[in-house]
């Protein structure tokens, strides 16, 4: 089952942490999860979205593109849900 | 969050059965009652009620089923454009190698230059004299040699490595092994051409040089290196680089504290606007293999 939003927000937090190893341990998540879901996006776009060399991982042109649409798409989401929420509180 | 959860809640609401919203997401309909709860979980309440004998949508149901269509138009855009502009740099390298450097030292070189740039094609083709490329033939070289004059051109230290004096041991248990270097002239002498330079002009550990006659000369270091293997002389090539054979024991280095001298493998391009910014992401991708990055 495709995780969208998993995949993107895992990948965002590579971007933002510089690693894999801190981005799996913010979120909370085994490295191995982490890399599969990154894996499952690189798969999805047929791209490769971040490199790395001693220094960390770095995003792709490809990625830092991904990376400027994500953000906005996982907030959007987030406030969606946020509003969902309210309404369906208030018609309880 | 999954956006799967809210294509079933927006299919489902077009179609009005979890049959045939089953049919139509290509799942079962146990998988679509499950994307909905958890949507439902995930939003603390109901998004859909019984109506009759189908199921309606809540308000809060109804507000993710008009806005989550321009979520998912919004997510499909997102990949379509990332995958359509995916090239950044684009276009192709041009990259001219230094005949004979050997091939897994080029190919560590430029393995994460096509996760950096995965829309770029590399042209490579090896030749006797790289920086006589640049920039009308090349975009870039991969060389060996002293550090080209700065102002000019851009580069960075791939790797050191001794040149020096070998033989097989073969050769040597037969023809003996020279103690100093006038004995040299007993044996055949092959020598790689090192660019600019004259094969017969050995490189002394003391500084300067000596002058040789060589029997075979060749920018090529995999051709001398294999003349050498195979017993036919004593061959000075820049063996540190490579799996020289050394620690087998089948490759002897003969005269190392006299005859030799350190060797550098560079990447190099021209100083110009238009390569800074493409050469530093370039030296960037290939940092980890990098000895020193000496750019300007």
């Amino acid at each position: 089952m495709s995780r969208d939003l998993d995949e993107m927000r895992a990948f965002l937090c590579v971007v933002t942490e510089g690693s894999v190893k801190t981005a799996a341990h913010t979120l909370g998540i085994p490295r191995s999860t982490l890399r599969r879901r990154l894996d499952s996006l690189e798969q999805r776009l047929g791209l490769p979205l971040l490199w790395a060399d001693a220094t960390g991982a770095h995003p792709t042109p490809a990625g830092r593109e991904l990376s400027e649409h994500g953000k906005k798409l996982v907030a959007a989401y987030g406030v969606l849900i946020e509003r969902a929420r309210r309404v369906a509180s208030d018609n309880r | 969050m999954d956006l799967d959860r809210l294509k079933a809640l927006i299919t489902f609401a077009e179609l009005r059965t979890v049959a045939a919203t089953a049919g139509a997401l290509q799942r079962s309909t146990t998988t679509v009652r499950r994307r909905i709860a958890e949507l439902e979980a995930e939003v603390g309440g109901p998004l859909t009620v019984p109506c009759g004998r189908t199921l309606a949508l809540t308000p809060a149901g109804e507000l993710l089923v008009s806005e989550g269509r321009s979520l998912l138009a919004a997510h499909r855009t997102c990949l379509d454009r990332v995958r359509t502009n995916s090239t950044g740099v684009t276009g192709e390298f041009r990259l001219a190698t230094q005949l004979g450097i050997p091939p897994d030292l080029a190919a560590g070189a430029i393995a994460n230059h096509f996760r950096a740039f995965p829309g770029l094609r590399l042209k490579v083709f090896p030749v006797a004299s790289p920086l006589e490329m640049l920039p009308d033939q090349a975009d870039i070289a991969i060389t060996m040699g002293p550090r080209p004059r700065s102002g000019q051109w851009l580069s960075a230290v791939l790797k050191r490595g001794p040149e020096r004096v070998v033989a097989s041991q073969g050769y040597l248990d037969r023809h003996g092994t020279p103690q100093d270097v006038e004995q040299l002239e007993e044996h055949l002498l092959m020598s790689w051409v090192p660019p600019g330079e004259s094969p017969d002009l050995w490189p002394l550990r003391s500084g300067g040089t000596m002058e040789v006659r060589t029997s075979l000369a060749s920018p090529d270091i995999v051709l001398v290196r294999r003349c050498m293997l195979m017993g036919m002389g004593l061959a000075r090539v820049p063996d540190g680089l490579t799996i020289s054979g050394i620690a087998t024991g089948h490759v002897v280095p003969v005269l190392p504290d006299v005859i030799g001298r350190d060797v550098v493998v560079r990447v190099v391009v021209p100083d110009t606007d238009k390569m800074r910014g493409p050469f530093l992401r370039f030296v960037k991708s290939i940092r980890a293999t990098a000895e020193e990055i000496d750019v300007a």
